[in-house]
């Protein structure tokens, strides 16, 4: 199905299959794409989202390293990732999680900071909470592959 | 009120809860001593009316407080219900170790009150105190959204009583002398969490072997039954948004005393949580009719269930 490219670590083959299949089933059920205001709407909410990250002490040391082309290219993973998320169709062009996130030495209390700050950035945008959980279910299985401190 | 006493004696043990923990983690070369308030809002439930992290009368899987794996959590609580015949004042502090183990200690003070009118056991005070220790198996209940594996716990809670004094009883007397055939006891129990994010659904399944007469307060075991029995405990809530929950719990008990025609217990509840470090729960709570027959308190007794807590 569409999501399943993110309830496993990105794997490449995984990633061929399922974009395969990805197209047809958001046309049948792109309604959480839709209430995430389409492509344009996810590049709204990631830029919120990136202005929120930045002023929370709880994770932005870890991303103070980047320059205003890495940035870029954050921005622009991150909307890919979260339009494959709600169905849409888009192709996540970027490392797979465990690749990107090796050494970030991220742990649960960032890795949750970083949800709520994603949930904040989806208040803003005015998407109902009951489909933003269904959006979160998916990018908490991520988990496993980016906070791997403890 | 009694949550300031707890709350003053909650920062201390904090403290020694950090240091505790320090030494268990000495192995990993680092030391935490800031609680990380790092898990989302309500993922660490409330207290139940147990002392135990989990529901309103269900102990949960989920290690209480907000400390992730690398912290620690704790809560103090005060929890009021009252129903036809009867007045509960629960409290209590509880702590969550490397959201792994989960250490608890609650205070129940029943009253039987006047409301039912001039029966014999008005003014009878009866007390317990619980101790409560819970371990996380498996599982965590935000991660595990791809598999069918729940969050699972196994824990205990030991029971003593604190006499049944007051009213007709003057200077006090025991639930064995009511037929029970122990003061004390222990329960223990397996509790499976699971939430189902995608549907803003939680589910949790608690299996607890005991012997326990109204939760422990008329003692364990008595003169129809004496020995462990599997009960069973369910809650299902609903996430209404981020801050609050609704839903509601059953929860079974054992008919070991004659005198007592014990019932299975139920509520419907509202949690709100403003922030992590506060958390209300309101619910209606049905315990059935307790002291059916020679006591005279045939009415179901149910209920407002108010509980208040704090902590990191």
């Amino acid at each position: 199905m569409c999501f399943g490219k993110f309830t496993k670590p990105f794997a490449v083959a995984t990633f061929a299959t399922s974009l395969s299949l990805c197209a047809g089933i958001a046309q049948a059920g792109d309604e959480l794409y839709k209430a995430f205001g389409r492509n344009e709407g996810i590049s709204k909410i990631i830029d919120d989202f990136v202005g929120i990250v930045v002023a929370d002490s709880r994770v932005n040391f870890q991303f103070a390293k980047l320059d205003a082309a890495g940035v870029g290219r954050l921005k622009g993973h991150l909307v890919e990732m979260l339009c494959g998320a709600t169905g849409g169709p888009c192709q996540y062009t970027g490392r797979d999680m465990k690749t990107t996130h090796a050494g970030m030495g991220v742990n649960d209390a960032q890795f949750n900071a970083i949800a709520e700050d994603m949930y904040r950035a989806w208040d803003k945008n005015g998407v109902p909470y009951h489909l933003q959980n269904k959006v979160m279910a998916i990018l908490a299985t991520m988990h496993k592959d980016i906070a791997t401190k403890k | 009120m009694k949550l300031s006493w707890l709350i003053s004696r909650l920062s201390p043990t904090a403290a020694a809860v950090a240091v505790l923990t320090c030494a268990v983690q000495a192995a990993h070369a680092q030391c935490i001593s800031v609680p990380d308030q790092g898990k989302l809002l309500l993922t660490g439930g409330v207290i139940e009316v147990d002392g135990a992290g989990g529901g309103g009368l269900v102990p949960w899987a989920m290690i209480t407080g907000y400390g992730t794996r690398d912290s620690v959590g704790a809560n103090a609580h005060e929890t009021f219900v009252n129903t036809s015949d009867f007045r509960l004042n629960s409290y209590g502090a509880a702590v969550g170790l490397l959201d792994r183990v989960e250490l608890s200690f609650n205070r129940h003070d029943l009253t039987i009150t006047a409301n039912g009118g001039g029966l014999p056991l008005n003014g009878v005070r009866i007390g317990q105190d619980i101790f409560g220790l819970k371990v996380k198996i498996i599982g965590d209940i935000v991660y595990d959204q791809g598999s069918a594996v729940p969050e699972i716990s196994l824990g205990l809670q030991y029971k003593s009583s604190n006499g049944i004094r007051g009213g007709v009883f003057g200077s006090g007397i025991k639930p064995t002398d009511l037929g029970a055939k122990a003061n004390d006891g222990t329960d223990f129990y397996v509790a499976f969490s699971k939430l189902l994010l995608a549907e803003s659904l939680f589910v949790n399944g608690t299996i607890r072997a005991t012997k326990a007469n109204e939760f422990g307060l008329l003692g364990f075991g008595g003169d129809r039954k004496d020995g462990y029995r599997p009960e069973f405990e369910g809650s299902v809530g609903y996430l209404v948004n981020r801050k609050v929950a609704i839903g509601g719990e059953v929860r079974t008990k054992p008919h070991n005393l004659t005198l007592d025609n014990e019932k299975a217990a139920w509520d419907l509840f509202v949690a709100w949580a403003p922030i992590k470090t506060v958390s209300v729960v309101a619910a209606y709570l049905n315990l059935g009719k307790i002291l059916d027959g020679p006591a005279g308190y045939s009415s179901t007794q149910q209920g407002p269930y108010v509980s208040l807590q704090v902590g990191f």
